[in-house]
């Protein structure tokens, strides 16, 4: 072969080779919610786990930064974006790319009709879990009471109340339809006579003016109070059933890369965080004579 | 010094009461208490209903209630001071304008004025003199005050930019170093929340120079923007106020017609407030011009009243924060200007011009260790500078006196040491300050607490405390040039205090209420006098020179009672005080005596109530002062009542509010020249319409 043929040759092997690996290299975008801690901690961790190559950006929170992200990625080729936080959701709520979609570090499961393929890792704790947690720090109580929202939390009561008959307990309600409303009802709930307050992540009842009446209600009552976060352990609740950022973050690279490499078949996949951590406040637990904390599994102390 | 051994005695009789409280509660098997039970009280105020992700409310931060003097996380039950702290909530449902008028709502409180200066904080009846140099007023835990005269401005931050104010009673000097002698306010800056970026807005208008039937003469609009990512948090705000109320006539000093006069108070205050951290790099600036109605530097028509009075205040501060485990140390550096310019005349052609700085270091360390216990030392020093206090002629634009008051400056230095040990039910804090004056020597204070926590909403503090402050440069230096009437004196002792009180804190039925009991020895109180100075050589007699008092003793008792819900809060605070006339002397010019607590009310009393109704905030708020001398006779007991309804639509506040609303004329004793029997403190009616924008 003379010297062309070698080099004709040669550049078609390399073009054989090189251009659908350039092809397939597409990339991942990271957008993310909020600058807050827990946030960032993911974020690092998913970077970290994460094999490919990503490109980030930071929303602070505004919905409106996001379209403009998600229009600047219109021309770009990208194998997904990950969506981290409840900012960037709805971001992507509003103008969703026709690429697979991974929602992380968000409470309820999201949808993104337009999205080529959906999947998504919620920061809930499942009821199962939970009861089963409270019944190893709870050995004793017999009657669960809860604040709920029927209009936001129904489904979630109705599962709740065969988790908890499950470990023996019993779960008594009472209903909150606006967060001033808490006052009134901890005062029907006091009549149900229950051993502890458990709080479920509701829009009424769990907002923040809702959870200042119940958490003092709750310490004036000596009743353990189970939160939603770690950030209610910290204000005053007994404890609380939370995940651990950082593996949400590498549980959310995990799920990309089978999501990428095909062994997810589903267009609609949804996961619940792999390492639970039981946040125990100290010296709500010493005021409520629970000197020794029973040993359940990833306890963290606060305060 | 028995006082000083009462103290200590009452310390540890204090512990082994709580000791045996703690060994009974063991054998009852009862739970401990928990400093978290409280929170709710002062807690930040939770967001108001609205759209709020689920998220949100998951990573949702409460503040945790915390006082300057804090080596760990307190509450109002394991405070080791009786900290009174009004927060956002109330400030925004009482639809306070000023943190002056804030800090009259809290029992044993009062902000008065004298003829010579407005909004003096007064603690527990030790009244201000001319100057209010005895209650230290801070912004963020920084010291804020008039390098010369000493005076502290509880307005030079607008009421918006405010997140809380913690008010402490009672000697504090040990806790905060100068000026902190009778008391402490400490203005705390609202912030962004984790992660956000907030813009506020705000403007108005009332009532004016007529009454509410009059123009609209009272503007205020402000601006501010925070944001909070990261390690970074700052907010920027800028702020304006001007009110004006309704005119009175105003009897000068002198009982010629030309001294009777309309006068119309005003406030035109504007300020610009930065505060930033970045990790543990923190910086405060706050920058005031204030004008303000004046009455005169005598209260005589020819001494300048109605005439303006400027202020000007620049404050700059950089702070370090460095933890490590258990180990905490903080570095801050202050840089404090001010000055203060005043008419001397009629015509206003003389002016007065006092211009002073200081600059501050300070260091403390703090460490815990052996889980209970914490120990804290720390080195302060300032350099307080007299620039100058001119008379001047306005139009000639020249100097005619500096008063003995350019370039006068003096160095302090303190360390101090406390050391606090805290196991349920028992908390204690002990504490030592040695301060170092160039001109005064050593002095040794310290203060001792007690925080018995009976079960977790009861809780027994025993505080025992000493407080130091050194006289100001113009207590010092002054002389009214050339005319000789009023001098400084070299010769000042410092002034001393020491108290105790017993305060008992419960919540019952929802009701959080503190109890207290005082006892107070002050000695050496500095106040102007007839008497005699030597000047350059020259004997001066029955001329004003600034003396040290004779010992007062006071006591007193204090009842805050709270109730509150969601959408519901009332309070009631009120105050007796009696005090001796242990410094009563006789004045030959008005042939009558004078005394401390001559002038203060033994009763005092404040209550507000608000509640929402959807949208609608309504609120209602009552100050009421009991009979109290003037001079020469009685001003009979009065209060003052003000309503106001707000409505909130969205991001938007509307507010409606009406100030005195039964049209009473307060007045309090003009004690200071003492040449009036009183002075009006509030008059007329006045409406205002205001709105606040959250973005």
């Amino acid at each position: 072969m003379n010297k062309r043929i070698w080099q004709w040759w040669i550049a078609g092997w390399a073009a054989a080779l090189l251009l659908p690996a350039a092809a397939g290299a597409k990339g991942l975008a990271v957008i993310t919610g909020e600058t807050l801690g827990p946030y960032r901690e993911a974020q690092e961790a998913f970077e970290h786990a994460i094999s490919q190559e990503v490109m980030t950006f930071n929303l602070k929170g505004s919905v409106e930064e996001g379209r403009r992200v998600f229009e600047s990625l219109a021309d770009k080729r990208l194998d997904a974006v990950v969506l981290l936080g409840i900012s960037a959701v709805r971001a992507a709520q509003q103008s969703t790319p026709a690429v697979p979609i991974i929602y992380t570090m968000v409470i309820e499961p999201q949808a993104l009709p337009d999205a080529k393929k959906v999947a998504g890792l919620v920061m809930t704790v499942d009821t199962d879990s939970q009861f089963s947690r409270i019944r190893k720090l709870l050995p004793s109580a017999k009657t669960a009471g809860v604040l709920y929202n029927p209009a936001d939390s129904e489904p979630l009561i109705q599962k709740a109340l065969a988790a908890a008959e499950k470990q023996g307990l019993k779960l008594v309600t009472a209903v909150v339809k606006e967060p001033e409303d808490a006052a009134m009802a901890l005062q029907s709930l006091e009549g149900k006579k229950p051993d502890l307050i458990w709080s479920i992540p509701d829009k009424t009842a769990a907002h923040p003016q809702a959870f200042a009446v119940v958490n003092q209600f709750a310490l004036d009552h000596k009743l353990p109070l189970i939160g939603i976060s770690e950030y209610q352990v910290r204000a005053g609740a007994f404890a609380a059933f939370s995940v651990d950022y950082q593996d949400m973050g590498r549980q959310t690279a995990d799920l990309v890369e089978r999501l990428l490499g095909k062994q997810l078949q589903e267009n609609v996949i949804l996961e619940y965080p792999r390492l639970i951590i039981t946040f125990i406040n100290m010296e709500t637990s010493k005021a409520l004579g629970i000197a020794d904390v029973p040993a359940v599994p990833n306890i963290r102390m606060v305060r | 010094m028995p006082m000083r051994y009462a103290g200590v005695m009452g310390l540890i009789a204090g512990m082994l009461f709580c000791w045996g409280a703690r060994e009974s509660q063991a054998a009852e098997a009862a739970p401990v208490a928990e400093p978290a039970a409280v929170a709710a009280p002062a807690a930040e105020p939770a967001p108001t209903a609205g759209s709020m992700e689920l998220e949100d409310m998951y990573f949702y931060e409460f503040a945790p209630v915390t006082v300057a003097s804090s080596w760990a996380e307190e509450t109002v039950f394991n405070s080791v001071s009786t900290v009174s702290v009004i927060d956002r909530d109330m400030i925004k449902r009482f639809n306070f304008t000023t943190v002056s008028q804030a800090v009259e709502t809290v029992a044993g409180f009062m902000a008065w004025r004298t003829y010579l200066k407005n909004r003096l904080p007064i603690s527990r009846g030790l009244l201000q003199d001319h100057y209010a140099n005895k209650v230290l007023v801070m912004i963020n835990n920084v010291p804020a005050w008039h390098a010369v005269t000493g005076e502290g401005d509880l307005d030079r931050v607008d009421i918006s930019d405010v997140e809380r104010i913690e008010v402490l009673k009672g000697p504090a000097s040990v806790l905060y170093g100068s000026n902190a002698y009778s008391g402490a306010v400490n203005i705390v800056l609202r912030k962004a929340k984790p992660g956000k970026s907030q813009g506020f807005a705000h403007g108005g208008l009332g009532s004016g120079a007529e009454g509410f039937r009059g123009p609209m003469g009272s503007q205020q609009a402000g601006a501010s923007y925070s944001q909070s990512e990261g390690d970074l948090q700052y907010r920027l705000s800028a702020n304006s106020r001007k009110e004006i109320w309704p005119q009175y006539i105003f009897n000068a000093e002198g009982t010629a017609a030309t001294n009777r006069m309309m006068v119309n108070e005003y406030l035109d205050l504007a300020n610009v407030t930065f505060s930033g951290q970045y990790g543990g790099h923190s910086w405060l600036i706050n920058s005031v011009v204030n004008h303000e109605l004046y009455l005169g530097v005598t209260p005589q028509r020819s001494a300048g009243v109605d005439r303006d009075h400027e202020i000007e205040l620049h404050l700059a501060n950089y702070a370090y924060h460095y933890k490590w485990e258990q180990l905490q140390a903080n570095y801050s550096l202050t840089f404090d200007w001010s000055r203060r310019n005043y008419s001397r005349s009629f015509d206003d052609n003389t002016r007065a011009d006092i211009v002073g700085s200081r600059l501050m270091n300070q260091l403390n360390a703090s460490y815990s260790f052996w889980n209970d216990w914490n120990i804290e030392a720390g080195a302060d020093h300032e350099l307080r500078y007299s620039t100058a206090f001119t008379n001047y002629l306005v139009y000639e634009d020249r100097v005619i006196t500096e008063n003995n008051m350019r370039d006068r400056r003096v160095a302090e230095g303190s360390g101090y040491v406390q050391l606090g040990y805290s196991h349920q039910p028992l908390k204690v804090l002990v504490g030592t300050r040695a301060t170092q004056n160039e001109l005064f020597g050593t002095n040794v204070s310290s203060r001792g607490t007690i925080v018995c926590t009976l079960d977790e909403t009861n809780s027994v503090k025993l505080i025992v405390g000493q407080s130091y402050r050194a006289p100001s440069l113009f207590e010092l230096n002054f002389v009214t040039l050339p005319q000789r009437t009023v001098f400084g004196n070299s010769e000042l002792k410092p002034e001393l205090a020491t108290s105790a009180e017993l305060a008992y804190l419960t919540k019952v039925a929802g009701f959080f209420v503190q109890a207290l009991g005082y006892y107070a020895i002050y000695e050496n109180s500095i106040g102007r006098a007839l008497g005699s100075a030597t000047y350059d050589g020259v004997t001066y007699n029955n001329v004003n020179v600034y003396q040290n008092g004779d010992r007062i003793i006071a006591k007193g008792a204090e009842l805050e009672v709270e109730y509150r819900l969601p959408t519901t809060r009332i309070f009631a605070s009120g105050d007796y005080v009696d005090g001796d006339d242990g410094d009563r002397i006789y004045e030959s010019a008005t042939n009558s005596y004078t005394w401390n607590f001559k002038y203060v009310p033994h009763w005092t009393a404040s209550g507000g109530a608000t509640q929402n109704l959807g949208p609608f905030t309504l609120s209602a708020l009552i100050n009421y002062y009991g009979d109290m001398h003037g001079r020469v006779s009685l001003i009979p007991a009065n209060f003052s009542v003000d309503a106001s309804l707000a409505y909130q639509h969205g991001n938007i506040r509307h507010t409606l509010a009406a100030r005195n609303l039964a049209n009473n004329n307060m007045t309090v004793p003009e004690y200071a020249r003492r040449t009036l029997n009183e002075i009006p403190l509030i008059h007329g009616i006045r409406v205002d319409y205001g709105f606040s924008l959250e973005f």
